[in-house]
C-alpha cells in the first residue's frame, strides 16, 4: 500500500469516526448549535447579540412552540418539530438536510438534559385542537370579530402589521424587546406553515413572550375563524415593499 | 503571458462585505478571523448560507450536508474560484486575452485547541499563505471579544473583499501576496470593534524588516488600527469603518503612485526609505434587499530619494440589489487620482455583476467592467473584461 492511500484511509476513517461520535448530542449541540446558543445552551453564544429574536435558552425549560398547555414542558416531538423544521422569520433554520434522524434525536434528549425542569416537572398536558369546522361565507368576518374581541390589534396592530400601539412596550421575560410578527408577511412568521398551526398557537401560547393562551377564552368554532383570519391578512407584498422589507432573505416553508 | 495573468488574478481568501452590510453582523460572525476572510464558521455554513444567502430551494434539496468538521476540534474549509477572464483594450500595450483561469484556491484548516486557543492557516495556490494563532485569553463570550493574533496575516485596514482587484485593495498595497508578520490586537464591545496591529511593513518579505536589502534595521515598521461601528435604525443597518496605517522606511512603492512616479512603468521599484500613511474611510446602509458599500483610501508617501512627497486617493462604491434570496444584482463605481496636485493619472472603472448563489456552497457569478482613464496605469487604462465565474467554498 502506498503512503498516499494509507494517508487517504486514515482522513476518512477519521471523518467516519468523527461523525459517529457525533451521534452523542452534546458534540452535535457543540458543533450546530453552539454559535447561536452557546456552549451552555444559555442563548449567550457569540453571535447571540446580533440575531434577532435572540436564540432560546434552553437552561431555562421555557419553550414558545408546544403541543402543550401554557407554563409547562414540551414534548420531545415538539422539540423535534422545530430542529426539523426551523422557525419562520428567524436565523433558526430547519436542520433535517444537515443531520441524520440519530443526531436530531440526541441533540433533543441532551436539550432537555439542560434544564432540571425535565427531571422535575411531569410531563405537559396536550393541549386538545378542536376538529377543524367546514369554511363558510362568516368565516372571516367572525374571526374578525373575534381579533377586535379579543383586542389582538393592541399588540398586533388593527391590520396585523405587528404596529399595535402596546408593541414598542413588550418585552419577553429575558427583558428583551419583542419584535412582533407582522401577520400580513406569512414568512415572517415562526410558526404558521398551516391553520392548525395557528390554533395550536391561540390554544397554547408562547411562553416566555407577552403572548398568552387564549384556550379558555374562545370557543372551538371561534378559534378556527380566528386562525382563518389571520391567514387571510397574508398577501403578496408590492414592489417597493418587496424591495425594502426588513427580512427578505430569511424563508418558511 | 497566462501564468502572469492568472498571478494577477490570484484572489486572497477575503470576504463579501456586502453581506454584513445588508445582514448588520460583523465580520467574525462568519469568519473565524476576526477581521473577516478565509474559513468560515459554523454559524456561516450553517445558518446565514442557508437562511439568507442560497437560494432557498437549493439549500432544502440537499439531502445531507457535506460538514467540513473533523472531530469537535478541527475544521477543513476551501474557497476555490476557477473562471474564464477576457479582456479587450485598444491601447496596443496590452493584447487581448481570452483565458481559463483558477482564480483562487486556498485550502484552509482551523485547529481550535479549546475557546481561548485555536491556530488559523490558509494555504493559497498561488504561494500565497496566512497563518497565526488566535488567543482569547477570556474565551468567546456573548456582545464582546477580545483576542490577541499572532503570526502572517492581512493587516487590519479597510474592509477586506474577495475580489482584491477593485483599487481600494491592490492599489493601495493590499494585494493577495501582501500579508505580513506580526500582531495584533482586537477588541470588540456590542456594535464597535477596534483592531491595532504592529507588522514588519514588508508586506511579505520574508527577510524581517530588511525592505528586501536584507539589512535589518531597528524599528520600520508598520502599524495599523482599524474601527469598525455598527448601527441599525429600524429596518436600516449602517456600518462605519476607519483605518489608519503608518508604515515606516519601506521600499514598496504603491502601484496607485505608478503613473505619477514612473509614467509608462511597469512596475520599478523605488528607492528604500518610504513613508507611507495609509487613511481609510468605509460606509455600508443596508435596507432590505438593497445594499451599499462605499470606501475611500487616500495615500501619502514621503520619499527619501528626492522625489516630491505624494497624495493620492482611490475610492470604490458598490450598490447591490437581492432579486429574489440567492440571486444579487451588483454595480460597482471605482475613481483613482495618482496625484491629486496633477491632472494625470486619472481613472475610473464602472462594472456590472449577477451573483447566483444556487446551493449554500456555490457561486456563479458573471461580471463585466469598463475602465476609463490613463493608459500608463498598471490597473486601469482603457479596457473591458468579462469574467464567469464559478466559485466553490465550504
Amino acid at each position: 500500500m502506498t503512503m498516499s492511500k494509507s494517508w487517504c484511509i486514515c482522513f476518512f476513517s477519521t471523518l467516519l469516526a468523527a461523525r459517529a461520535v457525533a451521534a452523542d448530542g452534546r458534540a452535535v449541540s457543540l458543533r450546530f448549535c453552539a454559535p447561536c446558543h452557546g456552549e451552555p445552551g444559555n442563548g449567550r453564544g457569540p453571535v447571540a447579540t446580533e440575531l434577532d429574536p435572540r436564540p432560546r435558552d434552553f437552561t431555562s425549560g421555557i419553550y414558545k412552540f408546544r403541543s402543550t398547555a401554557s407554563g409547562t414542558l414540551p414534548l420531545v416531538s415538539d422539540l423535534r418539530r422545530t430542529i426539523d423544521e426551523g422557525l419562520g422569520g428567524t436565523a433558526m433554520p430547519g436542520w433535517r438536510a444537515v443531520l441524520a434522524p440519530a443526531e436530531r434525536d440526541a441533540l433533543v434528549g441532551y436539550l432537555r438534559s439542560l434544564s432540571p425542569r425535565f427531571a422535575s416537572d411531569p410531563s405537559g398536558e396536550v393541549v386538545s385542537v378542536p376538529p377543524a369546522p367546514p369554511r363558510d361565507a362568516g368565516t372571516i368576518s367572525r374571526g374578525r370579530h373575534a381579533y377586535e374581541r379579543m383586542r389582538c390589534g393592541d399588540c398586533h396592530g388593527s391590520g396585523g402589521r405587528g404596529d399595535g400601539p402596546a408593541a414598542p412596550t413588550l418585552r419577553d421575560d429575558r427583558g428583551l424587546r419583542v419584535r412582533m410578527p407582522d401577520l400580513t408577511r406569512t414568512t415572517t412568521l415562526r410558526r404558521a406553515l398551516t391553520d392548525r398551526d395557528i390554533v395550536v398557537t391561540f390554544l397554547t401560547g408562547l411562553d416566555g413572550t407577552p403572548m398568552p393562551s387564549y384556550r379558555d377564552a374562545v370557543s372551538p368554532g371561534e378559534v378556527w375563524d380566528l386562525a382563518r383570519y389571520v391567514r387571510s391578512l397574508g398577501r403578496s407584498p408590492r414592489f417597493l415593499e418587496r424591495l425594502l422589507q426588513r427580512e427578505p432573505l430569511t424563508w418558511t416553508k | 503571458m497566462k501564468t502572469l495573468l492568472a498571478a494577477l488574478l490570484a484572489t486572497s481568501a477575503g470576504a463579501i462585505p456586502r453581506f454584513a452590510v445588508r445582514t448588520g453582523f460583523d465580520c467574525g460572525s462568519c469568519h473565524v478571523n476576526p477581521t473577516g476572510g478565509g474559513i468560515r464558521t459554523a454559524f456561516a455554513r450553517n445558518v446565514f448560507a442557508r437562511q439568507w444567502l442560497a437560494l432557498p430551494a437549493g439549500a432544502e434539496a440537499m439531502d445531507e450536508a457535506f460538514s467540513p468538521d473533523i472531530g469537535r476540534h478541527i475544521a477543513i474549509g476551501t474557497d476555490v474560484r476557477p473562471g474564464y477572464l477576457w479582456q479587450n483594450s485598444p491601447d496596443p500595450a496590452f493584447s487581448d486575452t481570452s483565458s481559463l483561469v483558477t482564480m483562487q484556491a486556498d485550502l484552509y484548516v482551523h485547529a481550535r485547541a479549546s475557546p481561548k486557543l485555536a491556530l488559523y492557516w490558509d494555504q493559497g495556490v498561488y504561494g500565497g499563505f496566512e497563518t497565526f494563532v488566535l488567543v482569547r485569553p477570556l474565551g468567546e463570550r456573548e456582545g464582546w471579544d477580545f483576542y490577541v493574533k499572532a503570526g502572517h496575516f492581512v493587516i487590519p485596514f479597510g474592509v477586506r473583499e474577495a475580489n482584491h482587484t477593485i483599487w481600494t485593495r491592490e492599489a493601495v498595497g493590499f494585494g493577495p501576496r501582501d500579508r505580513d508578520n506580526g500582531a495584533e490586537v482586537g477588541f470588540g464591545l456590542g456594535r464597535f470593534s477596534a483592531q491595532l496591529a504592529v507588522v514588519n511593513g514588508t508586506y511579505g518579505d520574508a527577510f524581517l524588516d530588511a525592505g528586501g536589502t536584507r539589512e535589518l534595521r531597528v524599528f520600520d515598521k508598520a502599524v495599523s488600527a482599524r474601527m469598525v461601528f455598527r448601527a441599525r435604525a429600524g429596518p436600516l443597518r449602517v456600518w462605519h469603518a476607519a483605518s489608519i496605517l503608518y508604515n515606516d522606511n519601506v521600499s514598496q512603492q504603491s502601484p496607485l503612485f505608478l503613473p505619477a512616479l514612473f509614467p509608462g512603468s511597469q512596475g520599478e521599484a523605488i528607492p528604500y526609505g518610504v513613508n507611507e500613511w495609509r487613511f481609510g474611510g468605509f460606509l455600508g446602509l443596508g435596507l432590505g434587499r438593497l445594499g451599499y458599500a462605499g470606501e475611500i483610501v487616500v495615500v501619502r508617501d514621503s520619499f527619501a530619494a528626492g522625489i516630491p512627497t505624494i497624495v493620492g486617493y482611490t475610492s470604490y462604491q458598490e450598490l447591490a440589489v437581492t432579486l429574489f434570496q440567492g440571486l444579487d444584482l451588483v454595480g460597482t463605481y471605482e475613481f483613482a487620482d495618482s496625484d491629486i496636485e496633477f491632472e494625470r493619472g486619472r481613472v475610473d472603472r464602472r462594472g456590472g455583476a449577477i451573483e447566483f448563489f444556487p446551493f449554500p456552497f456555490l457561486e456563479l457569478r458573471g461580471m463585466y467592467r469598463h475602465s476609463v482613464g490613463a493608459k500608463e496605469w498598471l490597473l486601469g487604462g482603457a479596457r473591458d473584461d468579462v469574467e464567469i465565474m464559478v466559485h466553490l467554498f465550504l
